[in-house]
């Protein structure tokens, strides 16, 4: 089990390497000169010349990425061109923001989303079915900032119980938490439902309800931790994504989160910022799949099986 | 019962796009007319009421900002956001008095002017003190001027300095290259506040962001909030509020809810649509004055087509500005048909107006040589207003047989391809925000530099792409006048000798709206958007 949780995370080498290549070469390719983003009007050619040497912009494509991977190795993800900080310092100011949002969403989407699932499932084609799925299809269709806003005017103009918006205490999560959840809990409501009535129709329930189980335990023991594999892989997908930040959630709640940090680089043209902001996402991302991989160990010794061999 | 559902729902549906569509028509009847609150300026600042000494005001103001503070070096930005918390950190030798756009004393107490107009002999007072303790000198100004020569914001202004002398700390004298009206006007800008030298030596990063101002930084979190505190040993007396934030909403209507709920003081910027909302809450109060930010169209003169006067005043006939306010502004919006904005000396009210006359547009391309069908130009926009705009003028051209094309683009692309030295466009929606010294926006905006090898460059936001000398010739010629009845003749020349040639083509102002709580005293709301809330105050 330690030999692949290390073959793992060897793996993320090559995996940033290719990112960074990535994000260099989009960056390089748009449009706008992140020189003119930072230069004022009457910068001279001389000084345009001395800030691109300066913000690392001077040599091919190639030698620019080089010239960066070398620092990347070192821990050094750069400084801002906008706001002259360490892009790691500001990428670890937002991330504990994301990591409260994140968790918090999928904690509302789990809530909502496995009991919901379960209903479905055990009354497929009946009232509670059809009721489950129109929830899960308009929680899927509607806008998240559009229910953000009526969040807001809800529960923080009309009622005044909660924020409108900032992170300053364990209030101002709540809506952005379950706007953004509302929206992942609409899925995985759909893929419960699904995996759970494969299981349901498995001849080992029906030979435990021959010796007498109990329908509860049934469900929950039995046939729930069978289903659970779709439900953990959907999940992880979710939360890497959510991870990555939710941008119009955090616009609209003005929730300083990482997904926000990335958008406001891209359109300064601030390279290093939305090169290390994505480099950090990605490792985030690599490590969630990989406790998702080792929660797939515990849930099914089958697989565990599997990771040793 | 599975039909019936089915059938449920797309009644539902159904309804909901019926009744959640909103018509232009109802906007309109719905918009009410809004005056201004405060006292208005002359300039066109409006000022809330003064700080009363027998009140008790709130410890905290916060303020909820559309735009984000990038940087807080002085020179290193001229952007709106910025500028705010420049004024409160810093100060700058001179002021521009609110009320009526004269040039008061900053930090300068006073100074005389030479006969010849080219030696500034500045007088500090003795007990100015920067925001750690330490203490100012006329060095501290030395330093700041020459440190702006090498940035890309701020060398512009100081271009006509020949000499800087510390006479003594509290003395400086300051020689000119040529006599320059606008050189006090000049150093009142953000861009000039002084910054101390000892501080930007042993830290070239965060040194410029200290100042002698009423507040120093306390704390920054790009992208979340910047807050200030007060300087309690300023040497005029100490702000009445202690605290001011700067917290970043980007979403205009969070920003207005933020406002109803408490969560801030003020609102900068709402949604015009939101207006009526806070016209209509007891406990807020609507704040609007014009603004002048101008939106306008630049031609690139040297492309084919438009390097042909005819042309260019095809188009600018082909603008049909009323409809753009209508369209693209919800009405909220004026038409500017000047080439600087309203308030700056030498405004020439009687200037030649391309009014909306698509026969006139007609004369002038045939004037031209031009055929209608012949001639395609692509215009750049970056904001959905200014897409609305461009639409608009495609549709007046179409009907003149000048054809338009619409590049959408990002802010950043369009800045970029409109700074790059190829200068690969033809036509932009763009604006400026110039209300300094005349000389400088029409210098800036239309003016060249002579180089080495005798031809003409394009200064920094000539977007038009004009190198005339006459221009350049007559602009020196103002620039250097001291009787200001000739002087404003010179510059009634230059806007008249502008709309001969038709570089541009001025389009609109539109409004500065701010919601506030009522009660918020202290606060100067200036018409450029770089508020003054050094004495802002809530009371509790």
């Amino acid at each position: 089990m330690y030999k692949y949780i290390i073959k793992r995370l060897l793996m993320l080498i090559p995996v940033l390497l290719g990112v960074a290549f990535v994000i260099f070469a989009i960056m390089n390719v748009a449009e706008g000169d992140p020189v003119y983003q930072v230069a004022g009007p009457d910068a001279t050619q001389e000084q345009l010349e001395a800030l691109r040497v300066e913000m690392g912009l001077n040599g091919s494509l190639l030698q620019r990425y080089f010239r960066y991977i070398g620092k990347l190795l070192q821990g050094d993800l750069g400084v801002s061109y906008i706001s002259k900080m360490d892009v790691m310092k500001l990428y670890l100011q937002r991330l504990p923001n994301t990591l409260r949002l994140a968790s918090l969403a999928m904690l509302v989407a789990v809530v909502i989303s496995v009991p919901l699932g379960i209903v479905a499932a055990v009354n497929q084609n009946t009232w509670k079915d059809t009721l489950a799925m129109i929830l899960a299809l308009i929680g899927l269709s509607m806008p998240n900032f559009w229910l953000g806003l009526l969040l807001m005017l809800l529960f923080a103009l009309k009622l005044g119980w909660f924020p409108s918006g900032g992170a300053e205490g364990f209030a101002s999560v709540i809506l952005p938490a379950v706007t953004v959840g509302v929206g992942l809990a609409a899925l995985l409501t759909r893929t419960t439902r699904s995996s759970m009535l494969d299981v349901l129709r498995q001849d080992y329930l029906r030979t435990a309800r021959a010796k007498g189980v109990s329908e509860r335990k049934v469900i929950y023991h039995h046939a729930l931790r069978n289903a659970l594999i779709p439900i953990i892989t959907i999940f992880g997908v979710q939360f890497s994504n959510v991870l990555g930040g939710s941008v119009l959630a955090e616009t609209v709640f003005a929730w300083p989160g990482v997904g926000r940090l990335v958008v406001d680089a891209i359109d300064q043209r601030d390279i290093p910022t939305v090169t290390g902001a994505l480099i950090m996402t990605t490792m985030l991302v690599t490590i969630v799949n990989l406790v998702v991989d080792i929660v797939y160990a515990y849930v099914d010794p089958r697989i565990k099986a599997q990771y040793t061999k | 019962m599975k039909k019936i559902t089915v059938s449920l729902l797309i009644f539902v549906v159904f309804a909901g796009f019926v009744f959640a569509g909103g018509s232009k028509e109802n906007a309109k009847v719905q918009k009410v007319t809004l005056e201004s609150s405060g006292e208005a300026t002359g300039t066109g600042a409006v000022k809330s009421e003064e700080v009363k000494a027998n009140v008790k005001y709130k410890d905290t103001v916060t303020i909820g900002v559309s735009n984000d503070i990038t940087t807080l070096d002085p020179q290193g930005s001229n952007t709106d956001a910025n500028m705010m918390a420049f004024y409160l950190t810093h100060e700058r030798l001179v002021n521009k008095d609110p009320n009526n756009g004269a040039i008061v004393p900053g930090l300068a107490e006073s100074w005389t002017v030479s006969e010849d107009g080219r030696t500034y002999t500045f007088t500090f007072p003795s007990n100015v003190t920067f925001t750690n303790g330490s203490k100012f000198t006329a060095n501290d100004v030395k330093y700041t001027y020459d440190k702006a020569k090498s940035s890309s914001f701020a060398s512009q202004k100081v271009a006509d300095i020949k000499s800087i002398e510390v006479i003594d700390d509290t003395h400086l004298r300051i020689e000119l290259k040529k006599a320059n009206q606008e050189f006090l006007l000049l150093m009142a800008h953000g861009g000039m506040s002084i910054m101390s030298k000892a501080a930007c030596e042993a830290d070239p990063v965060k040194g410029p962001y200290m100042g002698t101002g009423m507040f120093a930084l306390e704390s920054w979190v790009p992208g979340n909030y910047c807050s200030f505190v007060r300087y309690d040993g300023y040497r005029k007396g100490p702000a009445p509020t202690r605290k001011i934030v700067f917290k970043l909403f980007k979403e205009a209507s969070t920003r207005l809810i933020a406002l109803q709920t408490g969560e801030i003081d003020v609102c900068i910027d709402p949604s015009t649509s939101d207006l009526v909302r806070i016209k209509e809450d007891q406990k807020l109060q609507l704040i609007k004055t014009p603004n002048v930010v101008m939106l306008y169209m630049p031609m690139q003169m040297e492309k084919k087509g438009l390097d042909n006067v005819h042309v260019r005043k095809a188009l600018a006939y082909a603008m049909d500005k009323e409809s753009i306010i209508y369209a693209a502004y919800d009405g909220e919006a004026t038409v500017q048909n000047n080439y600087i904005n309203r308030g700056q000396f030498g405004l020439n009210p009687n200037i030649h107006v391309y009014t909306y006359d698509l026969a006139k547009a007609k004369e002038e391309l045939a004037l031209s040589g031009y055929k209608p069908g012949d001639l395609t130009f692509h215009i750049m926009v970056d904001k959905e207003f200014k897409r609305t705009a461009a639409l608009i003028f495609q549709n007046s051209c179409s009907q003149i047989g000048i054809n338009i094309v619409i590049e959408e683009m990002e802010t950043a692309a369009l800045k970029g391809k409109l700074n790059d030295a190829s200068l690969n466009y033809e036509l932009a929606l763009y604006q400026f925000t110039d209300d300094l010294g005349t000389d400088y926006t029409l210098r800036n905006q239309h003016g060249s530099t002579a180089q080495a090898d005798g031809s003409l460059k394009k200064n920094g936001s000539n977007r038009c792409n004009m190198k005339d000398p006459k221009f350049n010739t007559m602009l020196d010629a103002a620039l250097v006048e001291t009787d200001n009845a000739k002087r404003q003749a010179d510059y009634y020349a230059i806007e008249d000798y502008l709309d001969g040639i038709c570089p541009i083509v001025p389009i609109c102002t539109s409004y500065i709206n701010i919601g506030i709580k009522k009660g918020l005293a202290g606060a100067v709301w200036m018409p450029d958007a770089k508020h003054d809330y050094r004495l802002i105050a809530l009371p509790e």
